[in-house]
């Protein structure tokens, strides 16, 4: 663990998984350019689409890591303001970039599906380095687990009320490979999806699923809910519902496009 | 100091100048289209050639 990963004689530090955040974004925006070059679409509309979603995504994450941490970590309300300082919360990025994205696809007359599945690889991408970076900065660790558990790994701090070095479920590294896993299977997918939007719907089920266990496993989220003795946090409440709707809308985009393709009778 | 911000605003720079980019591309591209296929109406004058005074 490696929470400043860069610190410079005058006193000046950069912060590891905002590094990582800084880094994906650069992976993110090459893979997407390949993208861009490789289907023909239009350069000037995905990029600036990309300009409002990257701002929507940082602010929603930081209000929604504000949300979630401001009575534990004693955050007032300038805090909101200063994403720069502090953690995200990857859902809340997600919701406010997908109301940006739905009002942008819109207004500039885009294919809602076909932009998703652009934007999905180069996301995945993009969230395998922010995984990377909660590793090094040691946040969204697990729970407390038994030491002889095969993939326990040692907490390190901030780490809240676990105390440091206490065994701990892998869940940062279980994230990051899920988001690898990811990529890989929309990769292989690319040349062969049915339908426009395959790809993005694809992607939304595997995270929403891997998410809802691996986040089952976490020691720092706020608990929403108790259902039979099981406890339920924020971020498994949205992984269930962003897993009905892809679920839903997979189903319904299928259905359509089997009906395009069915030979009509004269 | 804290240099995370700084990592956020190059990064938004570089969408950003990407976006710029790719708009101005597509904008001379569409001039040079015109030029080579000029909608209706939209024809470049050449010199006026009227044959005005050219003799009896």
């Amino acid at each position: 663990m490696k929470p400043v990963l860069f610190r410079f004689s005058d006193g000046a530090y950069i912060h590891s998984g905002h590094f990582m955040l800084f880094v994906g974004g650069l992976l993110a925006i090459l893979l997407l350019a390949i993208e861009i070059r490789r289907t023909g679409e239009k350069p000037e509309k995905i990029w600036g689409l990309m300009v409002l979603l990257s701002i929507a995504a940082v602010y929603g994450a930081h209000a929604f890591y504000w949300l979630d941490f401001r009575k534990e970590y004693g955050y007032g309300l300038k805090h909101l303001f200063i994403f720069w300082k502090g953690g995200m919360a990857l859902y809340g990025g997600a919701i406010l970039a997908f109301v940006t994205y739905a009002l942008y696809t819109h207004w500039q007359k885009m294919d809602f599906w076909r932009t998703g599945d652009l934007l999905t690889p180069p996301a995945a991408l993009f969230v395998f380095c922010a995984r990377l970076g909660c590793i090094l900065s040691g946040c969204c660790h697990g729970r407390e687990c038994r030491p002889d558990f095969p993939f326990a790994m040692a907490a390190a701090p901030p780490t809240g009320p676990i105390a440091p070095h206490t065994p701990v479920y892998p869940t940062q590294p279980a994230s990051a490979a899920a988001a690898l896993l990811i990529l890989v299977v929309l990769w292989a997918r690319w040349s062969r999806k049915k339908f426009e939007g395959e790809i993005a719907l694809i992607g939304m089920l595997i995270y929403s699923a891997t998410s809802f266990v691996i986040e089952g496993y976490r020691g720092d989220l706020r608990v929403l809910y108790q259902i039979l003795g099981t406890e339920i946090s924020q971020n498994q409440v949205i992984s269930v519902n962003l897993f009905l709707a892809a679920l839903i809308l997979y189903f319904y985009r299928l259905r359509e496009s089997r009906a395009e393709q069915a030979p009509t009778l004269p | 100091l804290n240099l995370n911000l700084y990592l956020y605003l190059a990064l938004f720079l570089l969408l950003v100048g990407l976006f710029v980019h790719a708009h101005l591309k597509r904008r001379r591209e569409e001039a040079r289209r015109q030029d080579v296929h000029p909608e209706p109406g939209t024809e470049p004058q050449g010199p006026e050639t009227e044959d005005r005074g050219q003799g009896e």
